[in-house]
């Protein structure tokens, strides 16, 4: 999978995670900030495992904040964890 | 008056030196080492006691071995700890700082406290990783402690200001001694702990109810996914999972197959776990979860030792449960006193027999309490109350916002979420909305599922309708 692709796809998991009403074009008028949409520790979990799930790798949410504060930092974060290190 | 809990602590530490007494990622300390780092730290609290006065400190961080520290050098030093939950944005904060008249706050040198603190104090790493800060004055005199009050949490009030409650410390004794003996807690217990420590849950389950065996608690900080904690249970061989139900759902989707090989007991509370939930995480690991009920200002109440089905047990000892058609009452060794910043409202929830009024409705059923619902309008989310006047009163804050009403609503994952539909002018978004929510609330309080509309859905007497409210969320959003 592309930088591209994994993006998309962490993108469509991330709405996914949410509650229900988070719609990607939000996320994208939100600059993709998790932060600014108020995304929920909740809906970190769900999107941690999912993520873990589908693209195969060990996220540790211990990591510092900011990996966790856009959709790019989580797409960098997943990259540099190794895709398909830890499925 | 001598307090309780110094010589409690004092025994128990030195009664099982050699013993581990808590780990964390970064280290573990014995029993006879951790009161060796309590005592150096405390000492360094006790410069800044002024005479007559007890000092009110602050804990204000996630779970670790120095938070620990943090906590027995302030009851060596002769202070009051107030357990601040590390969710709390700087405006719950900064109510509690204000509120409670703290004089001094232990925290991450990370976090956002900048509202409520003068100055870093010096010291010399007696806390670890964490920092003591002066907090600074207000001009209103704050409110007098109650003599036997050693140590305070908090529990959800209304509009953003957390009730205060006061333990004393006969009842913080309590509670884990009742808990070590009814849920039959032992030394050789390894108990892994994902609930903050501020929380009645790992509190009163897992920090001096650990202690009193000579059992290892076993904390880490962070988000407790599934992935996580299997590595935290396979490090430490814990026998004993204290978690909310978030962990338990994180563990059903990822299905680990390894990790639970030495866990016996599985505890969940704080919210109410799925039955699908319980059924599939010991069909998976093989470990029962056990129900307890508890609440905020009472402690533990009841425990389920079966860890089979949705019945929450039996009264732990010291407790004594009324279940009456108006809901259930409760006297317990281990009630908090009152709340230091909401003179009366504590009190006016306990009748002349000494019994507290929950809120909760519920049925025992041969000797086994089952909730069936709940007076209170808190919304449960993952174990974290919030209020939803609160919530809408900052929602009509938000520019171009005309009206709105918060609400507990199911997520898409058939979770209770806070839902929030809100009555805007033209123009307005989701997206500026729930950015108003972002930046004035911390993230559990921002609504999950929210919905723009031209006016609130009113009933025959002009009164939001619940029910039109529910079923504007199952419909489409129109632009």
């Amino acid at each position: 999978m592309d930088n591209s692709s994994l993006r998309t796809k962490i993108i469509d998991l991330a709405v996914a995670a949410g509650d229900g009403s988070l719609s990607v074009d939000e996320l994208a008028g939100a600059n993709y900030s998790l932060r600014d949409v108020g995304y929920s520790s909740l809906s970190y979990m769900r999107l941690i495992d999912s993520i873990e799930n589908e693209v195969g790798v060990y996220l540790d949410p211990e990591a510092a904040i900011e990996h966790y504060e856009t959709i790019d930092s989580v797409t960098a974060l997943v990259i540099a964890s190794g895709i398909g290190a830890d499925a | 008056m001598r307090a309780v809990l110094p010589d409690v602590f004092t025994d128990v530490l030195a009664r099982h030196g050699d013993r581990v007494a808590v780990t964390d990622a970064d280290g573990s300390l014995r029993y006879g080492e951790l009161a060796a780092r309590a005592r150096a730290a405390a000492d360094g609290l006790a410069r800044y006691t002024v005479p007559g006065e007890r000092l009110r400190v602050g804990l204000y961080a996630t779970n670790s071995v120095d938070y620990v520290v943090g906590y027995l050098a302030a009851l060596f030093a002769g202070a009051v700890p107030f357990l601040a939950d590390s969710a709390f944005g700087s405006f719950e904060l900064s109510r509690i700082a204000e509120d409670c008249g703290l004089d001094l706050l232990i925290h991450a040198p990370g976090a956002d406290v900048r509202p409520l603190v003068d100055e870093v104090l010096p010291a010399e790493g007696e806390f670890g990783t964490l920092v003591v800060s002066r907090v600074r004055r207000y001009d209103a005199p704050r409110p007098r402690l109650l003599d036997d009050t050693e140590v305070c949490r908090f529990t959800s009030g209304s509009t953003g200001r957390p009730n205060c409650i006061e333990f004393s410390g006969s009842a913080v004794a309590a509670a884990a001694a009742n808990w070590a003996k009814g849920t039959g807690l032992s030394a050789e217990d390894r108990i892994a702990c994902l609930a903050a420590l501020s929380n009645g849950l790992a509190f009163n389950t897992s920090l001096l109810a650990a202690f009193l065996p000579g059992a290892s608690l076993h904390l880490s900080h962070g988000l407790p996914t599934a992935s996580r904690i299997v590595r935290l249970l396979e490090s430490t061989a814990a026998t004993r999972l204290v978690a909310f139900p978030a962990l338990y759902e994180s563990i059903v989707r990822r299905a680990p197959k390894d990790g639970f090989g030495a866990v016996r007991t599985a505890i969940s509370s704080g919210a109410p776990l799925r039955e699908s939930v319980r059924e599939e995480f010991t069909r998976l690991t093989g470990v029962p979860i056990h129900n307890y009920y508890g609440v905020a200002e009472t402690g533990p109440l009841t425990y389920a030792p079966e860890g089979a089905g949705s019945g929450l047990g039996a009264p732990l000892p010291g407790v004594h449960l009324l279940v009456e058609e108006e809901g259930i009452r409760v006297r317990s060794e281990s009630m908090g006193s009152r709340y230091l910043n909401a003179p009366g409202v504590f009190e006016e929830r306990v009748d002349h027999e000494g019994f507290y009024h929950t809120g909760d409705q519920g049925q025992l059923h041969d000797d086994v309490l089952h909730l069936t619902g709940r007076t209170s309008r808190l919304v449960n989310v993952g174990g974290r109350k919030i209020d939803p006047i609160e919530i809408a009163e900052v929602l009509r804050a938000a520019s171009g916002v005309l009206d709105a009403v918060a609400f507990e609503a199911e997520n898409q994952h058939g979770e209770p979420t806070l839902a929030a539909v809100v009555a805007v002018e033209p123009g307005v978004t989701a997206q500026s909305v729930r950015a108003h929510c972002a930046a004035t609330l911390p993230s559990f309080k921002v609504p999950g599922i929210l919905r723009l509309v031209d006016t609130i859905p009113v009933n025959s007497i002009g009164k939001p309708s619940v029910e039109r409210l529910r079923r504007l969320l199952g419909e489409p959003q129109s632009n």
